[in-house]
């Protein structure tokens, strides 16, 4: 198929107060291809998206869409024009029907004569709007409420082809998707790449775009760097593209031993909870174990259970620490037995997000900060200082506020409040979630760190080159079940990994 | 190219930061901006009347009801809950107070203080017991507390007249120092404060931080309702009796005292106990004058609503918004 230019982006330019989140931004998007916008956070690549797709409007350039001026005022303005979008949070509305959803705004097509909703007529279309990208288990009557952010997700996809996309952008998705999910989400893409639609693909994770995009466009501080066609680049040469600098190749740990300590340090036997069954596992000292399996399969449950947020239904968690045991009911008990946890949910769980960098990161300390019954400001400042100086946490000050750091800053701070409590075990859930290349890399330096002083780590993620690239044992969960176990090795690849997981 | 962009980027960056730092200073003067505007608006439409030696200690009287309240709550309001009862609780402690007044008058402040304490930390239960919004628990009590006021109010409570010294100005100044300084000390250099804090800006942040959220929250009702007895042991020595309308509407004072004083409802981060000193001040000198100008009981009310909406239309922190929700 002959490709030609769908949409120009010209000398786009957009502030938000005195950020320049886009400067002079200039590019084109062809028909029948997909497109991989990468860029580290705040580079301007979800700027560019929601510029493109209406939701806010440039200050500068303008904008072609088929050769014909395109300026939406609004992202339903964008929809007239076939312009799509698949966004990152949850972007369905609870209280509705599957149906009612997916034709959210496009009601008037299923009245009958009397101006009433034909109900059954709307379930369906949706039911065959859904088959068609094949999804067969999902009711186009259920409620949304209920379903996992998953099926959510695979709804609001129904949703954009249903709209007949011209341009779908897809912005973040994966992350929050397991492999059933993505597959969906691929086929989709191929679909719309096939019949010569065009594909925006955003992702944090470089594997996934060089293997699903025919071409990279890199931003970098609101700049567009350039363009790239996947099959004549290497994902280092597009990481270097996103940092402008060299990251070096050791990405993820260079050794391939299993190395760790003898001494147990976490322990949990037979635990039930949820969906969680029979559980048993040991944490050793100076140990990364990996828990790596589908989103919904309880590997973040089970962190929670471990850190005792979550009372298990049967079985036991211990701590040990200089020989003696401690059974991990509380919170509470596992951080005074030097555990810390890292959620999944960043903004929502792990930090007050109106507080300043210092607040976050001296509160589980504030026991070791009493002097008698009084806490001093000055020794709390001291701690967050050294905690943030060890993260190299960029900020205008340790009193800033967290809201506007930037995601991987975020989780810096995060790091930063188990680091000055002086965690002997980490339980990290997805640590680098939504993070950046430069951040990314950082967190592995500082895990491969901790291990050398022989603290301990247990890091759930859902993408499995960190779990393989990092853990010095993987433990695979199915359904609530331990599957299977590998030890580090050069052997173990993600296929490998995958044949357990689903 | 690269560099100058950079080195703009960096100058942007900081007239940024200062502008923040000039917002944040701005608006931590609007509280003493208000007090000031306050009195020189009523010293002036009274003809003088607001700051003479006389008026000051009504004044005086005001701001103490209000300000030992105000202790209390604050602790409540900076987790983001706010506690409707305190009125009501202070007149029951203040009708126990009475009943056991035969005892002696450190019987009796002992036990308002206790039953204060008592009432607070069932406030406390309910709320964490039923996961039920602490202000509809606390608006509840109100109304039951009221009802049991008036039964116990039926056969008449009064004081032995030779307790009126307690209703002296040093005596008051005395407890005003002692509680704020407490106060002062426990929410900003305690744990117990600094977790208050923590649970307003994030309750499951807290949780994973190891802040034993429920007990916080069951132990900030229990220093309300303590402070409401407090409340209810200084009203009943003032009036020398207890009447079924003792202590209405001094949780509202409190409130609007403290919205007054610059703290957000919704608590957490700007919690400030100042804004329990600053507050307390400038609504009492708002209701004296209103007094002075002569507006009747509900005309206040009325005025005293308005103020508050705006006072908390100005301290509602939009960017909590995204975390409330």
């Amino acid at each position: 198929m002959k490709q030609e230019t769908v949409l120009r982006v010209r000398g786009i330019t957009k502030s938000f107060a005195s950020t320049r989140a886009l400067v002079d931004v200039t590019l084109d998007f062809c028909s029948g291809e997909v497109r991989g916008l990468i860029g580290e956070n705040g580079s301007g690549k979800s700027t560019l998206s929601n510029a493109i797709s209406g939701q806010l409007q440039p200050d500068e350039g303008t904008m072609e869409l088929h050769g014909q001026p395109y300026s939406p005022v609004n992202n339903v303005d964008a929809k007239n024009h076939h312009v799509c979008m698949i966004v990152q949070e949850m972007g369905t509305i609870e209280g509705m029907t599957v149906a009612a959803n997916i034709f959210l705004g496009k009601e008037d097509l299923f009245q009958n004569g009397l101006k009433i909703l034909d109900t059954r007529r709307m379930n369906q279309e949706a039911d065959r709007i859904l088959k068609e990208i094949g999804v067969d288990y999902i009711q186009p009557e259920a409620l949304v409420d209920k379903m996992a952010f998953e099926d959510r997700k695979i709804v609001e996809m129904a949703r954009a082809m249903y709209m007949e996309p011209e341009i779908l952008i897809v912005d973040e998705t994966t992350t929050a998707l397991s492999q059933r999910g993505r597959d969906i989400l691929y086929s989709i893409i191929a679909r719309l790449r096939d019949s010569g639609k065009t594909v925006i693909f955003i992702s944090h994770d470089l594997d996934e775009v060089m293997d699903k995009c025919n071409s990279i466009s890199v931003m970098r501080d609101g700049h567009y760097v350039d363009t790239l066609a996947v099959k004549d680049c290497t994902p280092s040469q597009v990481r270097q593209l996103m940092v402008g600098r060299e990251i070096g190749e050791e990405y993820y740990r260079a050794d391939y031993e299993h190395e760790y300590g003898e001494e147990v340090v976490l322990e949990c036997k037979n635990i039930h909870a949820g969906i969680l069954k029979d559980i048993s596992l040991q944490l050793h000292k100076g140990e990364i174990l990996g828990l790596a399996g589908l989103t919904d399969c309880g590997i973040h449950e089970l962190g929670k259970v471990l850190f005792g947020l979550i009372p298990p239904a049967s079985g036991t968690v211990s701590a040990y620490r200089d020989g003696a045991e401690v059974e991990i009911k509380k919170p509470i008990t596992a951080i005074n037995s030097k555990m810390g946890y890292v959620s999944k949910n960043r903004d929502q769980e792990a930090l007050m997000l109106l507080s300043s960098i210092q607040d976050n990161i001296s509160l589980p300390s504030l026991d070791m900060l009493k002097k008698g019954f009084l806490i001093f400001p000055s020794s709390e400042k001291e701690l967050a200082k050294r905690g943030a100086e060890q993260m190299q946490i960029k900020m205008r000050g340790i009193d800033q506020c967290v809201m506007y750091l930037s995601g991987g800053n975020k989780q810096k701070v995060v790091l930063a409040k188990w680091i000055g409590n002086g965690s002997e075990v980490l339980i990290l859930d997805c640590p680098t979630r939504g993070i950046d290349v430069g951040v990314k890399a950082a967190i592995y330096r500082l895990m491969e760190k901790l291990k050398a002083e022989g603290k301990s780590i247990l890091m759930i993620s859902e993408e499995l080159p960190e779990v393989i690239g990092m853990s010095d044992r993987i433990l695979v969960l199915k359904d609530g079940e331990i599957q299977k176990e590998f030890m580090r090795s050069s052997d173990v690849t993600e296929s490998v990994i995958i044949e357990y997981m689903i | 190219m690269n560099e100058a962009t950079t080195k703009k980027g960096n100058a942007l960056l900081e007239l940024w930061s200062d502008k923040e730092r000039w917002g944040k200073l701005v608006r931590s003067l609007v509280p003493f901006a208000g007090l000031v505007f306050i009195i020189v608006f009523f010293q002036v439409t009274t003809g003088g009347k607001l700051l003479t030696v006389k008026n000051l200690q009504t004044i005086l009287n005001q701001i103490f009801s209000i300000i030992l309240g105000a202790c209390g709550m604050v602790f409540v309001i900076s987790q983001g809950n706010l506690d409707f009862s305190m009125g009501s609780v202070s007149a029951v402690a203040a009708a126990v107070a009475a009943m056991v007044s035969g005892a002696g008058v450190a019987v009796s402040l002992l036990i308002a203080l206790l039953v204060g304490a008592a009432i607070g930390t069932l406030n406390g239960l309910l709320h964490v017991g039923f996961r039920a919004p602490a202000n509809i628990v606390t608006l509840c009590t109100q109304f039951t507390f009221r009802g049991i006021v008036q039964v116990l109010t039926i056969s008449g409570l009064i004081i032995p007249m030779s307790w009126n010294w307690l209703d002296g100005t040093v005596v008051k100044i005395v407890v005003t120092v002692l509680l704020v300084t407490a106060t002062v000390i426990t929410f900003s250099y305690t744990k117990f404060g600094k977790y208050c804090k923590a649970i307003g800006s994030g309750g499951a942040a807290s949780i994973q931080s190891g802040v034993p959220l429920d007990k916080m929250k069951i132990l900030a009702f229990l220093l309300s309702g303590a402070t409401a007895g407090l409340c209810g042991f200084f009203a009943l020595i003032r009036a020398g009796s207890v009447a079924p309308t003792t202590g209405t509407g001094l949780e509202m004072n409190v409130l609007l005292a403290i919205v007054l004083g610059g703290m957000p409802l919704s608590g957490g981060a700007s919690s400030k106990v100042r804004a329990v000193i600053l507050g307390s001040t400038m609504l009492a000198f708002l209701m004296n004058g209103l007094v002075i100008w002569g507006l009747n009981d509900l005309v206040q009310q009325g005025v005293k609503g308005a103020i508050f909406l705006i006072a908390v239309a100005l301290s509602f922190e939009r960017g909590n918004i995204a975390v409330i929700k």
